[in-house]
């Protein structure tokens, strides 16, 4: 077994009088695709979002890479290598593909306002540095053909991809992603299937994701977790999880 | 359709895109520059007064369209920019130094005002800004020393070694070099991190949060630009009108400002200039059209007021992007002739989100 990269401890959060999260555990192993499942409101996002410092958890800790980062300030969640997409995709609409993604680039900006507003030297340089990675990406992604468009022309599947993209662009040792399959169809699914172990191989990120579709979840996962109810039901080898008797139980019901 | 091929990844944000279009850029650029050679003075002081809304329009866009934060209180900063200079040449310092002196006093008042934005959206903004329009309103009125209450204050144009700006059409072509200068400035924060980081912040703050984006620093960062903007138009205002009182300042003026992006186009360069040439000759042609409505019509007092509403809520309906959407169709049925379909921008939908 590698080491843990992620580690979080009695996670737990309230939302009035929903117990939202109750004391979750999850370890993610450095260089592992790790999977979230469970029905829906168990829980699966919330730990994400307070992963991410979306959310504050009520109580817990998180550490990543050996550093306490529970109480972190959300935009400073980036710098530590953390990089997530969004259930609901998150992008911003009214501007292109390219500046979507340009927008990975900017934890590592390195100049200041008033460069930026001469626009000479160290920005052009710079402006050129981020431009060549984002490329590098979209050609990753077969994104091409859809370069310069507005995020609102683009379709819904397409816009997944450009999520996907923006949060390669982060350069993260950690990608957190939040279904990246719903809404995508079959070819979709299987491209995705590919890029998720091509990620892990070529760009040497952890992967920990939120997922439904059990096949992909079989197909390229080294570990599950799932969680119901907010609590932890079982977490292991994607085999033993799904024939795991509390996590049948919970998709399909007792007789 | 045109077609270009890039030979390296900066091409993409060239100020230019085609060398055709640098070519009609400085074709325009000689003829704005001949125009007051050619024109009257009274043509020449509205190009002035066009050019100064321009600069104010671009930091109302930068805020409002790019940064996604309302405000209706410009006019404060405008006034802000104004009396600093007049103030500062009143007691003797050069106008080169009480130009800038009134853009950063007045962005240092963006970022005080910037603060509250950090916790209100939409209307709840629209309403604090406001509030802080009438504040300053009060301020001119009561502070004497510096405004000259609602009696106003004089200037005088500036001189710059031997070359004297007190003339209409010499001052046009200082307000007019202003204006490329903000330009270039705004162009640049726009295809760079920073104003990427804005319209981030305008459209989806969380996301931008997990992108490293410190809300805090770029919503302040987009008031202090912004205000920055209108202070120095407000700087260049004052020295055009030779005389400020109180009442260039009140609400309407902010709400004018608001109004001129909205009808230029919210989000784009293009569109604020539209929107201050708009702004500039609408009181001219309906004072023109007067003579031909009806008396009763004709010389009702809101007519203006009246005119700008209707023409509010037909953009707001019908041409959400103002006349930069109008200006995009034109291009884009030209380029594609015949292939110009209506549906093609059936998806452009409005760019603030007044609330969520």
């Amino acid at each position: 077994m590698g080491e843990t990269l992620l580690k979080a401890e009695n996670m737990s959060i309230r939302f009035g009088g929903v117990n939202a999260l109750q004391n979750v555990d999850i370890d993610v192993e450095k260089g592992s695709i790790h999977a979230l499942i469970g029905p829906n409101g168990a829980g699966k996002t919330t730990l994400l979002n307070c992963i991410s410092r979306v959310y504050k958890a009520d109580s817990g800790k998180v550490t990543f890479q050996g550093k306490d980062i529970t109480h972190i300030k959300p935009y400073k969640i980036v710098n530590e290598g953390i990089a997530r997409t969004f259930q609901n995709i998150e992008l911003f609409a009214n501007v292109s593909v390219m500046d979507n993604m340009l927008l990975g680039c900017h934890s590592r900006r390195k100049t200041g306002f008033f460069q930026d507003a001469l626009f000479w030297g160290k920005a052009r340089k710079q402006e050129n540095r981020f431009r060549t990675k984002v490329e590098e990406i979209i050609d990753f992604l077969d994104l091409q053909a859809y370069r310069m468009e507005r995020i609102n022309n683009v379709p819904y599947g397409v816009q997944k991809n450009v999520e996907l993209g923006r949060a390669l662009v982060m350069e993260p040792t950690l990608l957190l992603l939040d279904e990246p399959s719903s809404g995508l169809n079959v070819e979709e699914t299987q491209d995705l299937a590919f890029w998720l172990e091509d990620i892990r191989a070529d760009f040497g990120m952890t992967i920990l994701l939120i997922e439904h579709d059990m096949r992909l979840v079989m197909d390229v996962c080294d570990r599950i977790t799932a969680l119901n109810y907010g609590k932890l039901l079982a977490d292991g080898k994607p085999k033993d999880v799904v024939s795991h008797p509390d996590v049948v139980k919970a998709y399909l019901g007792e007789d | 359709m045109r077609f270009k091929k890039r030979r390296n990844y900066l091409e993409d944000i060239d100020l230019f895109k085609y060398r055709s279009t640098a070519v009609w850029y400085g074709i325009l650029l000689i003829i704005m520059l001949s125009l007051p050679l050619t024109v009257g003075t009274y043509w020449t002081s509205l190009m002035t007064l066009t050019a100064i809304y321009a600069i104010v329009a671009l930091g109302m866009n930068l805020l409002t369209g790019y940064a996604g934060q309302i405000s209706m209180g410009h006019a404060a900063f405008f006034a802000v920019g104004a009396y600093t200079s007049a103030y500062l040449t009143g007691i003797g310092v050069s106008f080169w130094v009480a130009l800038p002196a009134g853009g950063i006093l007045s962005a240092l008042l963006g970022i005080f005002i910037g603060l509250p934005a950090l916790r209100m959206k939409g209307l709840y903004l629209a309403i604090a800004t406001m509030g802080f329009g009438f504040i300053m309103e009060q301020v001119i009125n009561s502070w004497d020393y510096v405004t000259h209450g609602v009696n106003g204050r004089q200037l005088l144009r500036p001189t710059l070694g031997p070359i004297d700006f007190t003339s209409d059409k010499v001052y046009f072509y200082l307000v007019f070099f202003v204006l490329l200068v903000m330009l270039l400035l705004m162009k640049n924060i726009l295809r760079t991190p920073t104003g990427r980081a804005m319209t981030a912040v305008r459209d989806s703050e969380v996301a931008a949060e997990s992108m490293g984006v410190n809300l805090a620093v770029y919503k302040t960062a987009a008031f202090a630009v912004s205000a920055l903007y209108t202070g120095i138009a407000g700087s260049l205002f004052a020295h055009h009108m030779l005389f400020i009182g109180p009442e260039n300042f009140d609400v309407t003026v902010s709400i004018n400002f608001l109004i001129m992006i909205i009808i230029g186009g919210m989000g784009s360069v293009h569109g604020s200039i539209f929107g201050a040439i708009f702004m500039t000759l609408l009181p001219e042609m309906i004072a023109l059209g007067k003579d031909f409505l009806p008396s009763v019509i004709g010389q009702q007092s809101g007519l203006q007021g009246t005119v700008y509403g209707i023409l509010l809520v037909l953009f707001v309906l019908f041409e959400p992007l103002g006349i930069y959407g109008r200006w995009l169709k034109v291009k884009f049925f030209f380029e594609t002739f015949p292939f110009y379909k209506k549906d093609t921008f059936k998806r452009i939908r409005k760019y603030t989100k007044s609330e969520h």
